[in-house]
């Protein structure tokens, strides 16, 4: 799976994310792009079954979930033949450089750093739908 | 024949008054208990009306200030979901978004805060500490620019929980008017780690090094503040702190201070400064030792090789691991492989540590 549109010309991105308030900023200005719907997952393992479900078009993953990590999430989707080549943007606190590190090791295609604006992560997430 | 099912009961050893003082004992345990439960049951009523009534203003402010964040309705669509009543309540729900976004959206956040943070403001004033800090707290996050002098006040504020979220407020954003002010007054906060003040400090960028290089040349400040000055500059590789930490670390005693200075010469220093490492590569304080053996590691030439090897043999073991580093990092493994070699000297474990770490040969 990669960044295609299918058939029915939504995108599905999937938002793994704990913390209500920036889950709640995120959906609202990814769901007010046309053609995205945004898949919220607020732990680890809710974000696997619909790695599982769904076909997506790219993955937003919060590195500190409940349940599974956003880094083992990323493991799981570079393992599988479906969503290897998924684009996938990581989540992290300010000062977790190694955090950072460690998602491109594992296949990150970029990273924003919290607090972020919405607007900046719409435009990185944009551009690699756009390179798909 | 066989037992009784029922055997009478002893009768307590108590008097009539014992008896008394017994059941009054066991009235006001039950008592306290009743009002405990009372207690909780009246805390958790009070928790879930919280928590309702935030959920309905949640509900009924989300749907509009999610879209003014986006650009799609403008700040003042605010005003059709608030009352009057409701300004310290949406300081409060503002918060929430503040510490979680950067960028246009921030900017956005502090104009729509900027005409109902007079609800919080008068709190700076009051008695209790929490409210207080709660209040700077509030204005350090969504009103800088507009209470900063207000901010700069609150870092003497008797309570350091109050100058402390102060300071945090202050130290996002380099103003050259304050910034000696706000660095000095981190000296209150005698909680905070080394490390964490570092931190926080760094956030005025390098642009305020000199209010740093001023403090950590004053002989006056307190040694920790000095320390903290220190490692900022050494973070922001501030070439003009390397002769003002030559000279105070020959002028201090103290060896946290006296570290962080020589931290701050490995880092930034220069040849001329190993004078001043050599003389302290001797000092009894283990901790200065290695600091100064590891500064001439990574800046000292040739003629310091004897210095270092001579290190190899230093009781600390530590000492004598930057003083093999040193050696390897000038290119000198010979001389430490020799060391191996000759098994029966003590230093020949630690160098081997250091020679064979990461595969280096």
């Amino acid at each position: 799976m990669t960044g295609t549109p299918p058939a029915s010309g939504v995108r599905r991105i999937l938002l793994a994310e704990d913390d209500p308030v920036t889950a709640r900023l995120v959906v609202h200005r990814l769901s007010r792009e046309p053609g995205i719907t945004v898949l919220h997952a607020a732990d680890g393992g809710t974000a696997m079954s619909i790695v599982e479900r769904e076909d997506l078009a790219a993955a937003i993953l919060d590195i500190r979930l409940p349940v599974l990590d956003g880094l083992a999430i990323l493991t799981a989707l570079r393992k599988s033949e479906r969503h290897r080549g998924l684009p996938v943007v990581m989540l992290t606190s300010l000062g977790s450089e190694a955090d950072v590190i460690r998602g491109f090791e594992l296949g990150a295609d970029d990273y924003i750093v919290k607090p972020f604006s919405p607007a900046e992560l719409m435009a990185r997430l944009r551009r690699l739908l756009d390179r798909e | 024949m066989t037992p009784p099912l029922l055997q009478p009961v002893a009768p307590l050893p108590l008097g009539d008054r014992g008896f008394v003082i017994l059941i009054a004992f066991i009235a006001l345990v039950s008592l306290c208990a009743a009002g405990f439960v009372v207690a909780s049951l009246l805390l958790r009523g009070r928790n879930n009306a919280i928590a309702r009534s935030w959920a309905a203003f949640e509900a009924r402010c989300d749907p509009v200030m999610l879209d003014v964040l986006a650009g799609v309705a403008p700040p003042d669509a605010l005003r059709a979901v608030l009352t009057p009543r409701d300004d310290r309540q949406f300081v409060e729900y503002l918060l929430r978004y503040g510490r979680r976004i950067r960028g246009q959206e921030r900017a956005l956040l502090g104009g729509i805060a900027a005409p109902h943070l007079y609800a919080v403001s008068g709190d700076l004033r009051s008695r209790s500490v929490e409210r207080r800090a709660r209040a700077t707290q509030a204005i350090g996050e969504l009103g800088p620019g507009v209470y900063r002098a207000e901010l700069v006040e609150a870092l003497s504020d008797p309570a350091p929980l109050v100058s402390m979220v102060a300071a945090v407020a202050l130290s996002r954003e380099y103003r050259a008017d304050d910034v000696l002010h706000v660095i000095r007054s981190t000296s209150r906060l005698t909680l905070l780690t080394t490390r964490l003040l570092v931190s926080m400090l760094q956030r005025l960028g390098p642009e305020a090094a000199w209010a740093f290089r001023e403090v950590l040349a004053d002989g006056t400040q307190p040694p920790k503040l000095r320390t903290v000055a220190a490692k900022v500059l050494a973070g922001f590789n501030d070439q003009a702190a390397s002769d003002i930490a030559a000279r105070e670390v020959q002028a201090t005693t103290d060896t946290d201070l006296r570290v962080a200075l020589l931290q701050v010469l490995e880092r930034i220093g220069s040849a001329e400064h190993v004078a001043v490492a050599r003389r302290l590569a001797t000092d009894p304080d283990a901790a200065v030792r290695g600091a100064a053996i590891r500064m001439i590691g990574s800046v000292g030439g040739e003629s310091d090789l004897p210095l270092l090897q001579a290190a190899l043999e230093d009781p600390v073991g530590w000492v004598a691991i930057h003083a093999a580093e040193g050696l390897r990092r000038s290119g000198r493994s010979d001389l430490l492989e020799a060391v191996v070699e000759a098994r029966n000297r003590r230093s020949s474990m630690v160098v081997s540590e250091v020679l064979f770490r990461d595969g280096a040969t």
